[in-house]
């Protein structure tokens, strides 16, 4: 590339590390983008489920598989991009899987209607009996949506409105799909659709926000049902590639279609080698050069010592850390990296803050988990809701698990002052040494002059 | 094609034919009866009596199924008609023989057609009262119009298509392009020379259809082979529901066994003690089986995947290996929970981990190729509680 041509990539700044969030970064993806872990075994003709933590990368992995897709000719994946509902909170397992069933078709249907609008010549140059049969498909599945027959009214350009139409009007004297069982008909698809030159059909979904609002009771049932269904998808050229937050994986426990290997189950995570060229590609972006090492941040062995104890295995956990160095760096305009005293005096400005996940109890610091000691977490777990406490609150209500403080003597739950301060110091001072880097001048868990106990830094 | 082909780079390196550890369902697999193995222990599928061959999932039930289908038509020891659960528009739990047999006859015309199709000669030399009454049998039967069904065959040139098409009932070696043409044009032209009738009754059809398969076809006895039984929404997992909708199917099998009609189901080994318990005098009609897996099977049956890859060429993967990779596929087959299917997949993760580490440049396979890949897949053996999972209890 001669020197005229070789514009700097434009400066993304602050916007590099505002908010963590691929669906907010899409117009500088490219240059920040990084292969996500077993990209070869998402895109390979398995289904898959994928178990990523928030921040590990779900969402950029579901635009990485859109854009695979919309790139390959000549022959692409259908891509069914599907956002599943919930059945009735009353249905029956058999009656969410029926559900599932019917959905899949109804986006299957769309799908291919929106591709033959985009590519009629293909449509058009497929065996009659083919086009039929996809006709019947897409009439018998799209006629229960109107909806969405209105919604492809709005969306698309009068010819390829009319290819639509021409699918949807074309008379249909058989009706050979009415009677299949949904595999047979998922299998008779798959061929049918390579008669229009599609590869295969993908389900892509992501996260299943309704999911997300499930009754933890309900979880169960409603996600086995859909993966007791994806029993019936078993057909080589129909796959589903889900990705879900990890903390559905209790899922694989259940026997279904991953412990009969029908799909394969995987952890988005991370190792240090690929997160370290995340945090480098981010950084790069941010100052407009085509390559930025942590070596030109900061003291790179305290700062990748920093990250691997603390980040954990997802990027955002990663660039959360880096953050703050970047934007200093940032907003000092220096042409040099951060010294070892910046850097020790924005770590101690800006700790790892501390968080309990309610599902497991598990202490963190970022993402560094912490090995907390029963009588801890109890002091722990009141403080981190309440922020602070007397020590006497502490004590009855955070350690005891009591509602209230005892107002006197007389109260059957009061105890000697002497006695439980004694004991709560003793704790206090346990959990310091499992949760300070330096218990003798901490952090997290500080005492400030009045004695009320204060638990600082927390998520 | 899109999907990002790993095997694609290492099937070069070796300079294999295919990929031999690709399909991990076998019916899907049009090569299987080029390795499968193990068969010659399981006399109970090659015998003219009713069978019972129960197996745990991925422990190679389809795969006998569907190569005990491809042999006996190939060998001409028998018709087989596959009987897959699938078939039926709706699953019915409480599904009487009559509704069995309704779908029985279905399955039948879709092992006519894909039997005839692999194998044209033998439509091609009826004579013309045969080959009408054979079409007429199609009739209202197979799942689509026979127009369809010609239209894919005359399209693609292979019954593979048909094979495809049929729910992979079972596969032979391609016939050659020529005379699928010459069978297309005999097919099209019993077709329209069939006069159209009112259906008759499942029964009636059937009758029809077993003497077409023992006159007109010379057929000495046909098996009866059923699969999938767990593969509904309400038998998946559920023992009690999976002896339930296959009881009067085991009841009929002696009537059948009488008119050298020999039923032969391959069911989960779960399922085993609910259909000792649904069905009378289970030992004394059936023959049964248990389709068990020890590490040297798996590991001949990784030798003999690589083998019909190679073309005899290599017949271990040490053989592309580095000097301290030694017997490979037995280390492979002891690390892994005893089934074909988990043996197949922790050789896949084997050769990922061999490309991982040299992407295009073609080496050998390392002991550390192998040792991560065993460990990655006894980390997700173990989150997915297989061992616990894959018991027959």
């Amino acid at each position: 590339m001669s020197k005229a041509s070789a514009v700097p990539p434009t400066a993304v700044g602050y916007q590099a590390f505002d908010r963590l969030r691929a669906e907010w970064e899409r117009a500088w993806r490219d240059r920040v983008w990084v292969e996500p872990p077993h990209l070869h075994k998402v895109l390979a003709a398995r289904s898959v489920f994928v178990f990523g933590a928030p921040g590990s990368g779900r969402t950029m992995l579901h635009d990485t598989l859109i854009e695979k897709c919309q790139s390959r000719n000549p022959t692409p994946p259908l891509l069914v991009d599907w956002d599943p509902q919930l059945p009735p909170a009353d249905a029956s397992e058999s009656d969410c899987a029926k559900f599932y069933v019917d959905e899949i078709f109804k986006h299957c249907a769309r799908a291919l209607l929106r591709h033959i609008a985009a590519a009629p010549d293909k449509f058009r140059a497929a065996p009659d009996l083919t086009r039929a049969r996809l006709a019947e498909f897409i009439q018998l599945y799209s006629n229960q949506d109107p909806d969405f027959v209105d919604e492809l009214a709005e969306n698309l350009a009068e010819p390829d409105l009319d290819a639509a139409r021409g699918v949807l009007m074309q008379p249909v004297s058989s009706r050979a799909i009415l009677d299949i069982s949904p595999p047979s008909l998922i299998s008779k698809l798959t061929h049918w659709i390579q008669r229009i030159e599609l590869e295969r059909i993908w389900i892509l979904v992501e996260q299943g926000k309704a999911w997300i609002t499930l009754e933890p009771e309900r979880m169960p049932r409603t996600l086995g049902a859909l993966l007791k269904t994806l029993d019936l998808f078993d057909i080589p050229g129909f796959e589903f590639k889900v990705l879900i937050p990890a903390e559905f994986d209790e899922l694989v426990r259940i026997h279904s279609a991953l412990s009969i290997r029908r799909a394969d189950a995987l952890r988005l995570e991370w190792s240090p080698e690929q997160l370290l060229v995340v945090v480098e590609r981010r950084l790069a972006a941010m100052f407009g050069k085509p390559t930025f090492t942590l070596k030109q941040l900061g003291p790179a062995k305290e700062l990748e010592d920093y990250l691997h104890e603390y980040g954990g295995v997802t990027p955002r956990g990663w660039l959360e850390l880096v953050k703050p160095y970047a934007e200093k760096r940032y907003d000092l305009h220096l042409d040099r990296a951060l010294t070892l005293k910046e850097f020790t005096d924005l770590r101690a400005a800006n700790p790892p803050k501390l968080w309990i996940d309610p599902r497991t109890n598990q202490v963190f610091l970022h993402h560094k988990p912490l090995d907390i000691k029963p009588n801890g977490l109890k002091i722990l777990r009141y403080l981190y809701e309440h922020g602070k406490s007397t020590r006497s609150a502490l004590w009855y209500r955070g350690f005891r698990g009591l509602d209230r403080e005892p107002k006197s003597r007389e109260d059957k739950a009061w105890e000697m002052p002497t006695s439980w301060r004694q004991t709560l110091d003793q704790n206090i001072y346990r959990l310091r040494q499992d949760l300070e880097s330096d218990p003798s001048a901490p952090t997290y868990l500080v005492t400030q002059p009045n004695e009320t106990i204060v638990l600082q830094y927390t998520a | 094609m899109l999907t990002l082909n790993l095997p694609s780079v290492w099937v070069r390196h070796f300079g294999l034919a295919f990929d031999p550890f690709e399909h991990l369902e076998a019916s899907s697999d049009r090569r299987l009866g080029d390795y499968l193995i193990g068969h010659r222990q399981f006399p109970v599928i090659w015998e003219n009596a009713p069978a019972l061959v129960f197996a745990r999932h991925g422990g190679g039930k389809t795969a006998m199924r569907v190569f005990g289908a491809r042999q006996a038509w190939k060998e001409k020891r028998a018709f087989p008609i596959v009987y897959l659960p699938s078939i039926h528009g709706r699953y019915d739990p409480h599904a009487s023989l009559s509704d069995h047999m309704a779908a029985i006859v279905r399955a039948t015309s879709a092992s006519l057609l894909l039997g005839i199709a692999f194998q044209p000669e033998i439509f091609l030399a009826l004579e013309r009262a045969g080959r009408r009454a054979l079409v007429a049998s199609f009739a209202d039967t197979l799942p689509d119009s026979l127009e369809y069904f010609l239209e894919v065959l005359r399209a693609e040139q292979t019954p593979l298509a048909l094979w495809l098409e049929l729910d992979r009932l079972f596969v032979l070696p391609e016939p050659p392009r020529e005379l699928v043409r010459e069978f297309c044009d005999a097919l099209e032209f019993a077709h329209v020379d069939v006069a159209p009738r009112h259906a008759p009754p499942p029964h009636v059809r059937w009758q029809e259809q077993i003497e077409i398969i023992f006159d007109a076809l010379d057929c000495r006895s046909v098996d009866l082979l059923i699969d999938g039984v767990d593969s509904a929404t309400l038998t998946f997992g559920n023992p009690e529901a999976q002896a339930e909708w296959i009881a009067p199917l085991l009841d009929q099998a002696p009537v059948w066994a009488s008119e050298k009609i020999y039923l032969k189901a391959f069911v989960p080994l779960r399922s085993r003690e609910a259909i000792e318990e649904r069905v009378d005098s289970l030992e004394d009609t059936f023959r049964a089986s248990h389709l068990e897996w020890d590490a040297p099977n798996l590991a001949e049956l990784l030798r003999a995947r690589l083998s019909a890859a190679s073309g005899g060429r290599i017949g271990s993967l040490d053989a592309v290996a580095e000097e301290d990779v030694h017997d490979a596929e037995t280390e492979i087959a002891q690390s892994v929970i005893p089934l074909p299917r988990e043996a197949l997949l922790a050789t896949q993760l084997v050769l990922e981990k061999y490309i991982e580490r040299v992407g295009d440049q073609e080496e050998r396979i390392s002991l550390d190729d192998v040792s991560r890949a065993l460990a990655e897949y006894q980390d997700n053996a173990e989150w997915l509680n297989l061992g616990a999972l894959a018991s027959p209890a």
